[in-house]
């Protein structure tokens, strides 16, 4: 007998609309509202068994008590299964959906949530399992039907692909055979797109996450600046043996007292292009010929010894991010307030 | 930080918000075919631009050209 | 242009005096073969093998793998302008080729050219176990090992090991005819392929147009063209599997040719080079192909490419571009970036959260993808090898020699880069795929 436990914001539990927003969290026993028709839904193999009140703001102002509220009802009632929602296009009742399905598989509980495609809660936890729905409560039979069926192959382990088994994409790509080749699914595709029939891409577009810009440099004239680069400018004969592909490193080169680099002394390693004229003249990728002059000229404070290099080619995002964050620490170590990075 | 890159578009789709639009993949930061010191003041302009993008604030990517003669950004 | 095809399986290779092709037996004189080989004073040695799928067999150094083919009649030499043969325009008149079968060529790269040209990486093809996970473990070979003279500048080590490598197919001839045609279709909705091609950065090498590689604005092939191996790679950068034999055995030309006339009318094929240097010459080379496709008034296109770093953004641009201009386009891709050696068990579980492709454009919203082709397992010892004895997995350490006939573990010695023969299945031969999560 599978025991849910639900979770629903002020409005769906029956307390009021907006004006009771701020309502504390509270546990009920048994279902409320849509709850019921989730008990319909699952008659025989399961039933509601606690459900979980919280005001949308309530969830949205005081984050830590609302966690610790979630994370005491699945402690204490020890639910089988959580439902989240539906939230449908709602902002911040999705936010509080998505961030009860994280607690609850932190917690190793299956959760399942039902959010518009455009849900910004989505954007919080991209990993939650959530059917697509509208955007208003009038798709709430659908929505609880979708959301109970995907339950079910979640918790009998069964479940497929997002395309498949009818939940939002979550950002992770797993190997797996198709009906055709990709040849003949490439020229069925076409031929479906040109005839105006539905297709389904394999590959959804995927955006990176957006970056905070920094602020700008306060004060240029007494600025300390830094040279970093993915392309691969190492001291001749290469002493670390850089890889010129897939590498998962990065190294510091002293630029103290160098004016130049020259091709007796530093050489390009990248292997994703045709390097000789980088070689010939280090400086067509690290410009320390024009900082070191400019810093002469007192364009800016002055320029960090040190230059950090890697080869950009073929390296795997997470160690693109790792070199990010630990070049970030070494040039704040440094107190440089800004950096010039050369990407080839 | 300001990336100064060949290939701008990639830069900004990564999340860079500072980019300065470099020569060529094979080289970035100058010119090869140019005359020693037409290609030194080809690379000072671009690092003279990259400065200028470290002192604008952005809220989103943006990119700064190097002009031809002057030190201003598109 | 009206090209027959007429196809000889082979099932059986065999030595013999009297070469020839008799009900799926390939008889094949390999002395007659040797000395037609070592007229060229650049080749100092070869050695010759028989190696068929199922075998225990690891097959290393893996330069070309060439289909043989013959025109019959019409004009111009298979495979024009490379090898001596005439640059004549191909495409038409009846071709014989083989099925099943291939000349493979082998030879390791020379120290030089190892420093001087970082992606002529050492590769391998496993003809049974774990390892057998690309369509080249699966076709029977004549395994030709080539010794060249070690002093070989690149351009002329390159050129003597591809001509050789033709020479041999040209040595070996060939009762399922087909006939390819694009005749007229006007009531159908008109489909150019759109066929991007990685052009070497390093001058006078990669993969030619009747032999022509350099950098240059797209250009329009009949697909004919290409069945008669007007396109073909060369000797030096074989890791991807950029090899001639999987241009005139492309499947997209296969797929779109059946539905040719019946569902859409395929009118050619644009050659789009890639890899520039710089984002005009990028843009400048997608806008082009996009005109071209516009003039030969596509509705629809669908857009391959053989990888590449920076190449995926002339490719998106010129998806970017042709669905601008009112065609509508599907994109058939490897997923470039989710580096896979192995087909680990946490891959099958938690999957990969890297984006599978560099750079994307939001009109590229029809892509088939044709996943990753990785063992599930470490590579076991196998009985024989053909094509040398050892292999470099790390192009900066090319001292640190690993012999290929013991087990080997791809994850510990190549880190993040897989060195089988043809793991990219860049035009879709395979149904393997990603599924989103």
């Amino acid at each position: 007998m599978l025991r849910i436990g639900h979770y629903l914001n002020q409005f769906f539990a029956g307390i009021g609309a907006e004006a009771h927003a701020n309502y504390p969290p509270e546990v009920r026993e048994g279902p409320l509202g849509p709850g019921r028709a989730v008990d319909g839904l699952v008659k025989g193999n399961g039933r509601v068994v606690s459900t979980l009140i919280c005001g949308d703001n309530f969830f949205n102002e005081y984050p830590d008590d609302a966690r610790r509220a979630v994370q005491d009802w699945l402690a204490t009632v020890g639910p089988d299964l959580v439902l989240a929602g539906p939230a449908f296009a709602a902002g911040r009742y999705g936010s509080a959906c998505a961030e009860v399905c994280r607690l609850a598989e932190a917690a190793h509980i299956p959760a399942v949530t039902g959010l518009h495609p455009e849900n910004p809660g989505l954007l919080l936890y991209k990993r939650a399992y959530a059917v697509p729905t509208g955007n208003s409560a009038a798709g709430m039979g659908p929505a609880l039907a979708a959301m109970v069926a995907l339950a079910k192959k979640r918790v009998a382990g069964t479940l497929g692909p997002a395309a498949q088994d009818g939940y939002l994409p979550r950002g992770i790509r797993r190997p797996g055979a198709r009906e055709t080749t990709g040849a003949d699914r490439a020229v069925a595709m076409l031929a479906a797109k040109l005839a105006g029939r539905p297709f389904q891409t394999e590959i959804p577009v995927d955006k990176y996450d957006a970056v905070p810009p920094a602020p700008p440099v306060a004060d240029m004239r007494h600025a300390t600046l830094a040279l970093v680069t993915t392309g691969g400018i190492v001291p001749k004969g290469n002493p670390d043996r850089i890889k010129r592909c897939s590498e998962n490193r990065w190294c510091e080169y002293d630029l103290t007292g160098l004016d130049a680099l020259s091709s007796d002394a530093y050489e390009c390693v990248h292997g994703g292009f045709f390097n000789l004229p980088a070689c010939q003249n280090p400086h067509l990728v690290v410009p320390l010929d024009a900082m070191r002059r400019l810093e002469r000229e007192g364009a800016f404070g002055q320029l960090c010894n040190v230059l950090c290099s890697t080869v950009g080619n073929d390296q795997r995002l997470a160690d693109c991010q790792r070199h990010g964050q630990e070049i970030g620490r070494l040039l704040r170590r440094r107190e440089v307030a800004g950096a010039l990075l050369v990407a080839t | 930080m300001v990336v100064v890159s060949a290939l701008p578009p990639l830069a900004m789709q990564a999340g860079a918000n500072r980019v300065v639009q470099g020569v060529k993949i094979e080289h970035v930061c100058g010119d090869p075919a140019l005359s020693p010191s037409a290609d030194q003041a080809l690379r000072r302009r671009l690092v003279v631009a990259a400065l200028r993008a470290l002192e604008t604030p952005v809220v989103e990517p943006r990119l700064f050209r190097v002009s031809d003669g002057g030190e201003g950004d598109a | 242009m009206n090209l027959e095809l007429g196809t000889f399986p082979v099932e059986t290779l065999a030595f013999g005096a009297t070469p020839g092709w008799h009900q799926g037996t390939l008889s094949i004189d390999p002395d007659r073969i040797r000395s037609r080989v070592l007229e060229d004073p650049r080749i100092r040695g070869i050695r010759i093998d028989r190696v068929a799928p199922g075998e225990r067999t690891r097959i290393i150094h893996v330069r070309d793998i060439i289909e043989p083919r013959v025109k019959v009649s019409g004009r111009g030499h298979v495979y024009p302008g490379i090898a001596g043969h005439p640059p004549d325009t191909v495409g038409d008149g009846v071709t014989y080729r083989t099925a099943g079968f291939a000349v493979l060529l082998c030879s390791e790269v020379l120290p030089h050219i190892r420093r001087a040209v970082s992606a002529a990486t050492d590769s391998l093809i496993d003809m049974a176990g774990p390892g057998a996970v690309t369509v080249y473990s699966t076709l029977r070979y004549l395994a030709v090992t080539i010794e060249t003279d070690p002093g070989l500048e690149l351009t002329e080590w390159n050129e003597a090991l591809r001509t050789a490598g033709h020479h041999v197919a040209d040595e070996v001839t060939p009762p399922e005819r087909q006939a390819f045609a694009l005749t007229p279709a006007p009531a159908l909705p008109r489909v150019v392929h759109v066929h991007a091609l990685n052009a070497s950065m390093v001058p006078g090498i990669g993969t030619g147009i009747y032999g022509f590689t350099p950098h240059a604005l797209p250009m329009l092939l009949h697909p004919n063209e290409i069945l008669d191996g007007a396109i073909a790679g060369d000797a030096v950068v074989g890791y991807p599997g950029k090899c001639t034999w999987l241009h005139v055995n492309n499947p997209v030309l296969l797929s779109l040719y059946p539905r040719h006339g019946q569902e859409l009318s395929w009118v050619g094929s644009i050659i789009a080079r890639t890899r520039w240097g710089s984002l005009a010459e990028k843009q400048l080379s997608a806008y082009q192909t996009a005109k071209l496709a516009w003039m030969l008034e596509a509705q629809g296109a669908l857009v391959t490419w053989n990888h590449g770093g920076n190449d995926l953004v002339e490719v998106m641009l010129t998806i970017q571009e042709l669905e601008r201009a009112g065609i509508r386009t599907v994109f058939l891709t490897i997923e470039s970036d989710i580096k896979v050696v192995r087909l680990t068990p946490e891959l099958a579980d938690t999957g990969s959260d890297e984006p599978p492709l560099l750079f994307s454009v939001p009109e590229a919203d029809a892509i088939v993808s044709t996943g990753t082709l990785a063992p599930a397992e470490p590579l076991p010892a196998m009985d024989h090898v053909v094509g040398g004895t050892d292999l470099v997995f790390d192009q900066e350490r090319p001292d640190i020699r690993t012999p290929a006939q013991g087990p080997l573990d791809l994850e510990k010695l190549s880190g993040a880069y897989s060195p089988i023969f043809g793991h990219f299945d860049n035009y879709g031969l395979g149904v393997q795929s990603y599924h989103e999560y």
